[in-house]
């Protein structure tokens, strides 16, 4: 596995420009987290070479890449809907980047068994993508990028087409994945909950930009921008005496002696709890709480909470 | 009671399919499938009325049949494959740039299901003949003392059904092209393919669909191919269906005529076969689509300037054979001034013992039979498409029923007909049999032009209809109508379109007092009358323009077969 540096990379489309720097440490599982149009999906092609940067400098392990054909990168790249060949089976997609390496058909089969077995696959290797079931299909994509041993391996919002049990399982497949191998992977979501849960690091953009680069534990204590207050986790913007204070929901705790009053305006269940809105003054803030603490509350009422940390 | 009453309402839907096929059955059995019926076994069976197979012993031995078969296929194999090869780029220009006039283009695809034959026939020998505009330009360039020849010959049949078909294989691969998501060329890449190995191991697979459909509709069109070989060919060369005339019109032998039909519909069906089955090869739903972004063709200078060249030779081969018929309508043949005595001549009985009454009264022929087929074809299509609406048992079975004659040539159809209607003489000496005739052949179009748009249109504004408290009948005509409107017109125009340019069964079965458009054409042709040619063409060919551009406004996506 190697180290991936992008220096100065610019690129200019109508009405959109690109300008990022950063770098990926060997083994590093790094998302690049935005919005859609922020510019992320461009930042992945660059680096795979699909499209070439305006300026700038891409390093592997200090050797510059820039404008290396995708073909020479040794990159794996797994898609959205994963592209898998659907005109070969799930042993032919798997064998097709070394069969272009001209590999020894012998090897050939050795490898892909090998990975197959590794990622729990071998029982489909005989059928062809449209029958098998969208965990296998990520499992397939991921197996046919990392059987050529690329030293980076590019992920493009490998989840979004899922729905939320599976999208679940296969993070957490995916979490084992990076462990056990320990895969340089760049991996690029909009869902904060994937890049939260998954990457080590996060590079947030915005419109072109990097926004802020962090684990994700300071990512959301300590976001540096109003961008990233609001796009990392629900954040509660507050006006009081001409000062502005930022409280994310969690941390308004109620309380019978609590500081400050408000009504409730309205209450949702949602699975992981209780969202409320409530009125205060000037100022609609959203609490998160237990359903049990809530109980009997209705819209209309009046209660008491405090106000924790903030900055 | 609910199954008893659902139970109830299915068979009344039931009933309901059952009553609106009657009509289309009915006329399909008696002039499609027992006819069909009756070629088999005029095939079959000796005139002694034995069981027999020496019909078919005759076409394996007999060396004239053999070198008609063996010519069909060839030509057929050889047209489709420089159609393939011709029409490869262009399909790879609309679906990956955008360029001004791209529209146009796409359109101009449409161009061969709407132009007859006789009439492509009529542009080449203007544009390419011995006396044609090409050679008159050459000879006076380079003092040359012999026209070049071009057609006339096997190289000018392969250029006419090229220029014919080749917009069939750019329409049906460049849909495809167009819908391949970039991210298959990534993941090829990325695994460390070159740009050659993407297009073999990645685009070529993928398009192999719309290969294999364009290649096997181009090889039926000119595996049936009879006026261009007439024409273009001359009498060196004959097709299976010029032999089943042939066979007729000289010989008088049905029987050997029914016996090639016969051979020849056997593997015209399994080429539509192949071409509707090229569509299930790779599963719906796996391709992974996506439009591409297309780039601007300006960008780079080498595919600019090789785009640009193949665009021009497109337009070349495609307009100018168009153009020169209305140029030369205006054109003295002798002289080459200007002059309308070419239309002056559709009005003088100057050529009835060629055409048998006025020419102007062939083009009211032709109008009266475009329209019968018109009204025809509209009729049974909208019978079938409602009856075929929705799911159940037999629906592909019943559609393959009704789509079976686009696999039957006209020349079959002709022949069936004269064996099955000897003894009606009032039928078969009657001008209706041509717009039955036409009706059959346009039929298979009209359906596959109305069916989508029936099968997506929601039944539920009908029922808005009803609960209005519109009656059933009132509120088709105000809103099935209505809402199936663009699909409706253009599968009239298209069933007109057919009937004005179609050449075959008019020619095997027309009597001289009701003479078509293309067989005075064809005859001006044969007789080198080709100011009067020019001038008729020039009608026929402004009939095709309308159509086009009615077609071309109603019906802007999706397979036209």
């Amino acid at each position: 596995m190697k180290k991936i540096d992008l220096i100065g990379i610019k690129k200019k489309y109508e009405g959109f420009s690109l300008n990022v720097d950063f770098d990926v440490a060997s083994g590093e599982f790094i998302s690049i987290l935005g919005p859609s149009g922020s510019g992320k999906t461009t930042v992945l092609h660059i680096i795979a070479g699909f499209i070439r940067q305006d300026q700038g400098k891409i390093l592997r392990d200090g050797n510059d890449i820039s404008f290396l054909p995708t073909s020479d990168r040794n990159i794996g790249v797994v898609f959205q809907d994963y592209a898998l060949f659907p005109y070969l089976s799930v042993y032919s997609n798997i064998a097709f980047g070394l069969k272009i390496k001209h590999f020894e058909s012998k090897r050939i089969k050795e490898a892909v068994f090998n990975i197959a077995e590794q990622f729990g696959i071998t029982h489909i290797l005989n059928k062809y993508p449209d029958i098998i079931s969208g965990g296998e299909k990520q499992r397939v994509a991921v197996a046919r990028a990392m059987v050529v041993k690329p030293d980076v391996l590019l992920m493009d919002e490998p989840l979004s087409s899922l729905d939320a049990k599976i999208r679940e399982r296969l993070m957490e497949e995916l979490k084992e994945f990076h462990q056990r191998f320990n895969t340089t992977i760049v991996y690029v979501t909009h869902d904060q909950a994937e890049a939260m849960y998954l990457a080590e690091r996060i590079v947030l953009m915005d419109n072109g930009k990097i926004d802020q680069i962090d684990t994700p534990v300071n990512l959301y204590e300590h976001p540096k921008t109003l961008f990233a207050r609001e796009f990392i986790g629900k954040i509660n913007r507050l006006v009081a005496n001409g000062e502005i204070k930022y409280i994310r929901p969690e941390e308004v705790i109620m309380s019978r002696s609590g500081e400050f009053e408000g009504t409730v305006e309205r209450i949702m269940y949602l699975d992981s709890g209780v969202e409320m809105y409530v009125k205060m003054q000037d100022n609609r803030i959203l609490v998160r709480e237990f359903l049990r603490n809530v109980k009997g509350i209705k819209p209309g009422d009046v209660i008491r909470f405090d106000l924790e940390g903030g900055d | 009671m609910k199954s008893a009453l659902q139970r109830k309402s299915f068979k009344g839907v039931e009933l309901n399919r059952i009553l609106k096929f009657c009509l289309p059955i009915i006329f399909l059995t008696i002039f499609f499938y027992l006819p069909l019926f009756n070629i088999t076994k005029s095939a079959f069976f000796s005139e002694s009325n034995k069981f027999t197979f020496d019909n078919f012993y005759t076409i394996f031995t007999k060396p004239y049949t053999l070198k008609v078969l063996s010519f069909t296929f060839k030509q057929a194999f050889i047209s489709a494959l420089f159609t393939l090869i011709i029409g490869f780029p262009g399909a790879y220009i609309i679906s990956h740039y955008d360029f001004r006039g791209k529209g146009f283009l796409i359109s101009l695809t449409t161009v061969p299901f709407v132009l007859p034959s006789v009439l492509v026939a009529l542009g080449f020998i203007t544009l390419f003949g011995t006396n044609g505009f090409v050679n008159q330009i050459l000879m006076g360039v380079f003092h040359l003392s012999h026209p070049i020849s071009l057609l006339y010959s096997f190289t000018g049949i392969i250029l006419v059904h090229v220029f014919y078909n080749f917009p069939i294989v750019v329409r049906i691969i460049g849909a495809d092209w167009e819908g391949i998501s970039e991210e298959y060329k990534f993941a090829a890449e990325s695994m460390g393919a070159s740009r050659l190995a993407v297009f073999i191991k990645v685009i070529v697979p993928l398009l192999l669909p719309a290969i294999i459909a364009s290649f096997s509709l181009v090889f039926v069109f000119c595996f049936l191919s009879f006026v261009i070989i007439l024409t273009i060919g001359g009498a060196r060369f004959a097709t299976i269906e010029v032999s089943i005339y042939t066979y007729y019109n000289m010989f008088s032998d049905f029987k050997m005529g029914s016996a090639l039909a016969l051979f020849q519909g056997i593997f015209s069906l399994l080429f539509m076969y192949i071409y509707l089955w090229s569509g299930n090869l790779i599963k719906k739903g796996t391709l992974k689509r996506g439009i591409a972004k297309k780039r601007n063709i300006v960008k780079n200078k080498t595919t600019l300037s090789l785009s640009l060249t193949y665009l021009i030779f497109v337009a070349v081969l495609i307009i100018a054979p168009i153009a020169v018929i209305f140029i030369s309508a205006f054109r003295n043949p002798l002289t080459g001034a200007f002059t309308l005595s070419n239309f002056a001549g559709l009005m003088s009985s100057k050529y009835n013992y060629i055409t048998g009454v006025l020419p102007i009264h062939v083009i009211g022929n032709s109008l009266v039979f475009a329209g019968i087929t018109v009204i025809f074809s509209i009729i049974f299509a909208l019978l079938i498409t409602y009856g075929l609406r929705g799911k159940f048992i037999g629906k592909n079975i019943l559609l393959t029923l009704f789509m079976l004659p686009l696999a039957i040539s006209p020349i079959t159809i002709a022949l069936s007909y004269i064996i099955s209607f000897q003894g009606h003489p009032a039928l078969l000496n009657s001008w209706v049999i041509i717009p039955i005739a036409h009706t059959l052949i346009a039929l298979p179009f009209t359906v596959r032009a109305l069916l989508p748009m029936i099968e997506t249109t929601s039944v539920s504004y009908v029922f808005v209809a009803e609960s209005l408290g519109m009656s059933r009948l009132r509120a088709f005509f105000s809103v099935d109508l209505n809402l199936i409107r663009p699909a409706l017109i253009a599968s009239a125009v298209f069933s007109f379109a057919i009937s004005m340019g179609e050449f075959g069964a008019a020619y095997m079965l027309c009597k001289p007092s009701y003479t078509t458009m293309p067989i005075a054409l064809f005859r001006f042709l044969s007789g080198r009358h080709f100011g009067i040619a020019s001038a008729m063409g020039a009608l026929l060919a402004l009939a095709s323009l309308v159509a086009f551009i009615l077609i071309d406004k109603l019906k802007k996506e999706g397979p036209i077969i």
